[in-house]
């Protein structure tokens, strides 16, 4: 017997489970492909989105590096290295000037445009004379892998365009990572960003792009601070105090005297020019700006300092040392030599003897040139007898040593350049000149009477000690140092700029000044106070440029 | 010959119910490696779309912070908020167009303002809405009428007051201001920022992040992703920035407390942002 089995009917049930498998296999694969495929595209997004920001930072480096490199704020040429004049409208008063730097990053897939603005501040914070500069970036990623949404969640809200209201700019991805799949939104939309020029302009492809906007202003004024040594710095003196005041501020107890105020003392070794300090705000806000900026890492502090101080490679803190402000050890900067003025024009004079200043702005003044000053010397004002503009400005550039007494009249402005050594008695820079004392002056000007006859303390120099500027021409010998020696007895009403002098305090003077030098030192009672309207004198350039202000344009 | 009719024959109840229990065992294989496996893809999905959603949000935190003047995190560290420059001068077209600079003095240091000024030498007091300054036409050290009705920021004082009044003025300078909030500390010299200012409040609300700029809700992530920031603001002498984790529970949790927390741990992610436009006061 034969039994035939029918094996053709078997196996159903096997076969459908296998092809369920497969199936769900397939679903799952699917589903894993899929969310790598998301998770890829969105990694490549926020890749692109995070580098659009470094490429903006780039430009924007790159046209504050341009800014820098030109100090002189009237001639930025702005016309070598790719730089060429930025399209219309310029802003006011311009102009200015574009740049684009491409083809950097991954396989060239980043590119900025900088454009730099030229303004004029018109609040009175910096000369209306000294621009400064907006620099514009905009950072560009051309986005790789495929083009697609990534895991947004859905386009736009309320409409493609920004809107007062947040909630109608789109979500998720859309609000923040704006990418242009085909055409770029923000030329479309906003144009150059102000409305002008729009158009609908096709990318090449998908890209995303970011805008930030930085403010450069001029580091105008020389005296920022108190002091601004590139050597070393040792000071104040064991017993005195480095600290700050305003001359322009009509609660200075002393504004036609400075003198420091011993007769209530907060605590041990916190004296300061206003006394008891924290009990006034503002002569406590006047007080703590006595910064001291040093580019080595030679510091020592004898007596307490109100104000910031930073070194180059210091260990200055807090712990060790009485300092009211903030304190930063990494921050490394130059000063250049000062080379010596234009002096056609100038009257010749012997080595003392008065002269007598006429010149009517910082602009002209009366010049004179000194083969040495060993003499007394007194700077006469004469614009006395002017009803319109009692005030003279000289400027006086010796070419030797300056050893003797410099006496210069009430509402004498001068600078007094000097190519040697210093060498004088506190007492011996008779400065006549008193703190104007008010915020508001009423000078007038050439020609135009002020409002009511005007008086010393109208003054357009506020700073008793601002009308007295040493500047210290340096050698252009190499090895050789200059050297500032001060003495009592006295106390010192003058500002000193002498990048390349090693300036030395004694006894119990009281500095009522400003400093650049190549080292300072003052020992015993040695005191220093800033005066603070001196954060606006200026020898005529732009030490440097620093940026103020970032903001990133979101749109 | 015998002819087997094998095709014939049924099977018996035994062969059956061993033949249905095999099957049944087979199907609920099946439907339970379907249900896992489903399981494991929504999970896979989620923590990957979760994931994406922890680095938007990330983002918008980093870009918010970096662009900042002020940023000040809750004691319990879920409610950030930050004071931005107003860039954008809103003319009610939709197009806004970009606002200019303008330069204020804090101590001796110069700073840019969009749509502000800023005020030197102020006074607050702790618990009180007035405001009083020097009151000098001198840029940066009065207030003015056109001051009424702006915001007003500074140091211990909450965000989104804005200036009620001024008074004590003179020649357009005014030494006094009242404030819609009181100040939380006193401060002899503080320097406060006036005008319009953009309020970019993160918080948690009922585990999920919520953006709101200027009182708007920004919808930046799903509400339903269990997602957590935890973010501090660190102020030093001379700089100021942010540290925030974000976190969130995986799907594929199933445990205790301690395992969910370990869980979550698992998912953290860092950032450091520092304030490009640092201010608090001249230091």
């Amino acid at each position: 017997m034969k039994t035939q089995i029918h094996q053709r009917d078997n196996g159903n049930i096997l076969v459908c489970a296998l092809c369920t498998i497969v199936i769900v296999s397939l679903i799952g694969a699917n589903v894993l492909v899929n969310c790598n495929r998301q998770y890829n595209i969105t990694a490549k997004q926020v890749k692109g989105w995070k580098e659009a920001l470094y490429a903006a930072e780039a430009g924007g480096d790159a046209g504050f590096d341009e800014v820098r490199k030109a100090l002189n704020p009237i001639g930025l040429p702005f016309t070598t290295d790719g730089w060429a004049a930025a399209p219309s409208p310029a802003p006011t008063p311009g102009p200015a000037w574009t740049k684009t730097i491409s083809g950097f990053g991954q396989e060239g897939n980043l590119s900025t445009t900088v454009t730099i603005d030229k303004l004029t501040d018109t609040t009175g914070t910096i000369p209306n004379t000294t621009p400064y500069y907006r620099i514009r970036a905009v950072g560009t990623a051309r986005l790789f892998g495929l083009p697609r949404v990534g895991l947004s969640d859905q386009f736009f809200a309320g409409g493609p365009n920004f809107v007062a209201n947040s909630a109608s700019r789109g979500v998720g991805d859309t609000l923040l990572r704006k990418i242009d799949f085909k055409y770029d939104h923000f030329k479309a939309s906003y144009g150059d960003g102000d409305g002008h020029n729009l158009s609908l302009s096709t990318v090449t492809s998908p890209q995303i792009t970011r805008r930030i906007e930085l403010v450069a202003v001029p580091k105008y004024f020389v005296f920022g601070g108190a002091m601004r040594v590139v050597n070393m710095f040792n000071g104040p003196g064991n017993a005195g105090f480095l600290d700050s005041y305003n001359s322009k501020n009509p609660t200075n107890p002393n504004p036609g005297s400075p003198q420091v105020v011993n007769n209530d003392i907060p605590g041990p070794n916190t004296t300061s020019y206003y006394g008891s300090n924290p009990s006034n705000s503002i002569y406590l806000a006047d007080a703590h700006d006595g910064d001291v900026f040093v580019g080595a890492k030679n510091f020592a502090e004898g007596g307490p300092i109100w104000g910031d101080v930073t070194t180059n490679g210091g260990n200055v803190t807090h712990s060790g040392y009485q300092i009211s402000g903030t304190i930063d050890n990494n921050v490394p900067f130059t000063i250049p030599p000062l080379p010596a003025p234009n002096t056609t024009g100038f009257a010749a004079t012997g080595s003392g003897g008065p002269v007598t200043a006429s010149g009517t702005s910082e602009g002209s003044p009366t010049g004179f040139v000194y083969s040495g000053l060993s003499g007394n010397v007194t700077i006469k004002n004469g614009n006395t007898g002017s009803s319109t503009f009692p005030y003279a400005y000289a400027k006086i550039v010796v070419n030797g040593d300056i050893t003797g007494k410099i006496t210069l009249e009430k509402g004498v402005t001068a600078e007094i350049w000097f190519t040697g050594n210093m060498k004088v008695k506190a007492g011996d820079l008779d400065n006549q000149n008193v703190d104007r004392g008010t915020q508001t002056a009423n000078p007038g000007s050439l020609g135009v009477p002020p409002l009511t006859p005007p008086t010393p303390a109208d003054d357009p120099n506020p700073s008793r000690v601002g009308h007295m500027k040493f500047f210290g021409i340096s050698p252009t010998t190499s090895g050789v140092t200059q050297t500032i020696e001060i003495d009592p007895p006295g106390n010192i009403f003058a500002t000193f700029y002498a990048p390349s002098a090693d300036i030395t305090v004694t006894g119990d003077t009281d500095i009522f000044s400003a400093i650049v030098g190549r080292s300072f030192s003052g020992n015993g009672n040695t005191g220093f106070h800033y005066d603070k309207a001196l954060n606006q004198v200026d020898i005529g350039v732009v030490t440097d440029y620093q940026v103020v202000s970032y903001v990133e344009d979101i749109r | 010959m015998k002819r087997a009719r094998l095709h014939d024959q049924g099977f018996t109840l035994i062969e059956l119910m061993f033949a249905v229990a095999v099957g049944a065992l087979m199907m609920a294989a099946l439907m339970a490696a379907a249900v896992c496996l489903h399981r494991s893809f929504t999970a896979v999905d989620n923590y990957f779309a979760s994931h994406v959603q922890q680095v938007r949000i990330m983002d918008f935190l980093s870009r918010d912070v970096k662009r900042s003047y002020i940023v000040t995190t809750s004691t319990d560290l879920q409610t950030v908020t930050c004071i931005i420059p107003n860039y954008l001068v809103d003319n009610g077209s939709n197009q806004p167009t970009r606002a200019a600079p303008t330069l204020s003095l804090v101590g001796n240091k110069v700073v840019a303002n969009y749509q502000a000024s800023t005020v030197n030498n102020v006074t607050t007091t702790q618990g009180s809405t007035s405001l009083t300054c020097p009151g000098f036409g001198l840029v940066s050290s009065h207030f003015s009428n056109s001051n009424v009705g702006q915001s007003v920021l500074g140091t211990g004082i909450p965000a989104g007051t804005t200036i009620q009044s001024v008074s004590n003025c003179s020649l357009g300078s005014c030494s006094q201001a009242t404030m819609s909030n009181a100040a939380g500390t006193t401060n002899n010299s503080a320097t406060v920022t006036i005008g319009v200012l953009t309020n970019v409040v993160y918080s948690v609300v009922n585990q999920a992040i919520q953006r709101r700029e200027n009182g708007g809700l920004t919808n930046i992530a799903a509400s339903a992703d269990n997602l957590i920031p935890v973010t501090s603001d660190i102020e030093l002498l001379n700089t100021e920035f942010t540290q925030s984790t974000v976190t969130f529970l995986p799907q594929f949790a199933r445990g205790d407390q301690t395992f969910f927390a370990n869980e979550r741990a698992g998912t953290a992610i860092f950032s450091l942002t520092y304030l490009r436009n640092r201010r608090r006061g001249d230091g």
